[in-house]
């Protein structure tokens, strides 16, 4: 079993989470969600999600604010999905630091394009532009795309993110 | 036509203000000089009796007309010779040129004052129109991206969903739909509204048929919300257009589903009140800040739920200007349309928190 990546959707329309969580849940990513900035901002602490899918019109506050708060901390990828589709809507948003942005409405398989396209580039952020979908060496092979470590062909188990493993080993 | 009509009737009125005001002033001069004998104030008063004439008349029309009839009234009537024209005396002449000069003077400045109030509020109209479709296309956006979404999902990957699954994002479907087409409701009416006034088709309506129909609807979209009914046991029948009114319940019903944090009765009562009909829907929730009660029936209202507060989706200057998404805005936009819908039959409309709790929306046709 691949270690699958963990999304967090912070978005509080419930109809919209329930079919985005079904999509990305069939498309293999692990998906949690929270439907507010305090709740959104908990779950990070706690679950340490890959990436985030943020929506801009949250309950408590605007969405502007935990793209702020998470840049602080980290580089965690996020992807904005906004009902409001004015340039400099985007271009705040994007310059605060955000991935992506997709307007409402939207259809899953650009979501799920973009997110495949985020987690490419944070991959080659993290482990420099040469790399390939693998990492070989000696006995030991590393596959980032399905998140999965062999030693001698054999299947490591490991809990945590790619990122961590390598910087033990 | 009607706009033809209208303007002739505009016309007609002014015409009267002007000739009223100078039979009236020319009266009040005939008295001064006859019984009191003062001669020198009369001049002045057809200076008033003109500034009155082009202060309440459009154009300069009438206001030179006003100090014509002035100058000739005054020159036939209240200088020496008495009841006769003579137009030798420079004194006639310099009046009439004041005179003149005070019609042209404020016709000119009403007809400013006027162009300016016109373009204030056609300012305002365009704002409040511009502000309403920001929020509705924004509105809209939601529910289609839910239905969008949820139907693809259906339709791409209907293997990997449970059957509580699909059962879910169905529901979501019909509900947001369901939103869409009360949103359409709203919006339809709000065109019909223009400058305040409303298209209505009046018929005669059973006010018992009347509830009947707004339970109806509102049963099928809140299974679990009881509600009680107080009805007089005389048959009672109103004048109203009765698919407007049916919105003006359901949506003070639907605040008080949506808003009304704690609520759990909701109460309606008709009752006769003197010769027209009382209409009063009490819930027992967390009731209408102050602040947003004021407001309530003039302004689009959007709130924020999880703050507890209420924001307007425009403030009085641009930097105000939240943006205005969050949480859909159904309270603004229908208090909105019911209070122009109530006025637009001649009604009352009244709200107001109840001690301890709750609120009461009474409107009275």
């Amino acid at each position: 079993m691949a270690n699958k990546y963990k999304i967090l959707l912070i978005e509080d329309e419930i109809n919209i989470v329930n079919f985005i969580k079904a999509r990305l849940e069939a498309n293999g990513y692990q998906t949690i969600y929270a439907n507010g900035m305090r709740d959104g901002l908990m779950m990070l602490m706690s679950h340490c999600p890959d990436l985030v899918i943020l929506d801009l019109g949250l309950p408590d506050a605007d969405g502007m604010e935990v793209i702020r708060v998470v840049r602080k901390q980290s580089l965690l990828p996020i992807i904005v999905l906004s009902a409001r589709g004015g340039e400099m809507d985007k271009v705040m948003a994007l310059d605060e630091g955000a991935n992506d942005y997709i307007t409402k409405p939207f259809g899953t398989e650009e979501l799920l394009a973009r997110i495949r396209s985020v987690f490419r580039n944070q991959n080659l952020i993290q482990y420099g532009e040469n790399r390939s979908e693998q990492y070989v060496l000696g006995g030991l092979q590393i596959d980032f795309a399905s998140r999965q470590v062999f030693k001698e062909k054999k299947e490591v188990h490991h809990t945590h993110g790619v990122q961590h493993f390598s910087l033990t080993c | 036509m009607k706009k033809k009509l209208e303007k002739g009737w505009n016309m007609g009125r002014e015409i009267g203000i002007t000739i009223l005001i100078l039979i009236l002033f020319f009266g009040i001069c005939l008295v001064f000089q006859q019984i009191l004998n003062i001669q020198p104030l009369i001049p002045m008063f057809f200076t008033l009796a003109v500034f009155l004439v082009s202060r309440f008349t459009t154009g300069y029309f009438l206001g030179v007309f006003a100090s014509s009839i002035s100058v000739l009234a005054v020159n036939y009537a209240f200088t020496f010779p008495h009841f006769r024209f003579n137009f030798t005396i420079s004194e006639n002449l310099l009046s009439a040129i004041i005179m003149l000069i005070v019609t042209i003077m404020t016709s000119t400045m009403t007809t400013q004052i006027k162009r300016h109030e016109q373009k204030k509020r056609e300012i305002e109209t365009e704002r409040i129109r511009a502000n309403l479709l920001r929020a509705v296309s924004h509105d809209i956006r939601t529910p289609l991206t839910s239905i969008y979404g949820s139907s693809s999902t259906l339709l791409e990957c209907a293997d990997a969903l449970t059957d509580q699954k699909k059962e879910q994002l169905l529901m979501g479907i019909r509900e947001d739909s369901e939103w869409l087409t009360n949103m359409v409701g709203n919006l339809l009416s709000v065109t019909k509204i223009e400058g305040g006034r409303l298209n209505l088709q009046i018929v005669e309506t059973s006010v018992e048929e009347l509830i009947d129909v707004v339970l109806e609807k509102f049963k099928r979209r809140y299974q679990d919300q009881e509600i009680s009914l107080s009805l007089p046991d005389a048959f009672l029948s109103i004048k109203v257009d009765p698919i407007l009114i049916e919105q003006v319940i359901l949506n003070i019903l639907e605040n008080a589903v949506q808003h009304a944090v704690g609520m759990q009765a909701i109460c309606i009562t008709v009752c006769k009140f003197g010769d027209k009909v009382s209409f009063e829907i009490v819930d027992d929730g967390c009731g209408i800040p102050d602040d947003i009660l004021k407001r309530l029936f003039k302004e689009i209202i959007e709130k924020k739920v999880s703050v507890g507060g209420y924001r307007k989706i425009y403030g009085q200057d641009e930097k105000n200007v939240r943006p205005i998404d969050g949480n859909r805005f159904n309270m603004g936009i229908g208090m909105y349309v019911c209070a122009a819908i109530i006025e637009a039959h001649h009604g009352e409309f009244f709200a107001k928190n109840l001690s301890p709790k709750g609120c009461s929306f009474r409107f009275v046709l």
